[in-house]
């Protein structure tokens, strides 16, 4: 090593050693933060309230459908069966005579 | 061992020298080394293993810092090479007379001042250090010889000026 480089030597070793007094930030604090993902509890308690309303209205849908379809007529022609059966008040004239 | 725990080995050095990337700016250095653990720690960049750890970290905070430079424009002077030297120039010496190292280093072309500090104050070869860099090591060879040269002159010229 030259005279040269023992200058830069000793003037960057003074410089370390004045770094060292210097305070490095602790590690953690350069870290990611990792969250921890829990649920609040009044989200929770919305949740189960939306999934108990979601199910009961696919309930009531359900039974709806099912009730309209026991009242409605099957066919075509049971429907015209209130008109085909009808009869008049006076029908019974037609036969009499 | 793990990439965390090889970050924590090497926690101090890494800041000291994300420091001097930034010119000796703390909070610039902070910002600089967090988002360079981040992008080790997300596997943004990735260690092949062609060196050790501590080059390639190094090498990851220097671009890290060259991107933050850059936003922040205040990478002006990179790549221009200033021969003229700024001999005694105002701030070298702090107040009371003592040597103000980083001011002295600041004089230094960036490239020169890196190589330096990473031969002289990380303790590397000039092929490690050129490797950090991302360079050849005829380029980083010239960068040394220069900077070595300039800041020699620097250090006289402090000297000559406290002795008088």
């Amino acid at each position: 090593m030259n005279e040269g480089d023992k200058l830069l030597e000793s003037f960057f070793g003074t410089m370390r050693e004045a770094d060292r007094g210097m305070a490095v930030p602790d590690i953690q604090s350069f870290m990611p933060l990792q969250k921890k993902v829990r649920m609040p509890e009044w989200a929770a308690i919305a949740a189960a309230v939306n999934i108990v309303l979601f199910l009961g209205v696919v309930w009531y849908h359900g039974h709806i459908s099912q009730n309209m379809a026991a009242v409605e007529p099957a066919t075509e022609i049971d429907k015209n069966l209130d008109i085909m059966t009808w009869q008049t008040p006076t029908d019974q004239l037609l036969s009499d005579f | 061992m793990t990439t965390k725990e090889l970050l924590e080995v090497h926690h101090k050095e890494a800041y000291y020298w994300a420091r001097q990337c930034c010119r000796f700016q703390s909070d610039l250095a902070s910002d600089v080394l967090q988002t360079a653990y981040l992008k080790v720690l997300e596997e943004r960049a990735r260690y092949s293993g062609k060196s050790s750890f501590k080059t390639w970290l190094f090498s990851v905070i220097r671009f890290t810092a060259i991107d933050f430079m850059q936003a922040k424009s205040l990478h002006v002077n990179r790549y221009v090479v200033t021969d003229d030297l700024q001999l005694m120039a105002p701030g070298v010496e702090s107040e009371n007379g003592d040597v103000n190292y980083e001011d002295m280093i600041k004089q230094l072309p960036e490239r020169q001042a890196e190589l330096l500090m990473l031969v002289f104050y990380h303790d590397m070869t000039v092929e490690k250090a050129a490797e950090v860099m991302e360079t050849s090591i005829g380029t980083a060879r010239t960068h040394y010889d220069r900077g070595k040269k300039k800041l020699r002159e620097l250090i006289l010229a402090s000297q000559l000026k406290r002795a008088i």
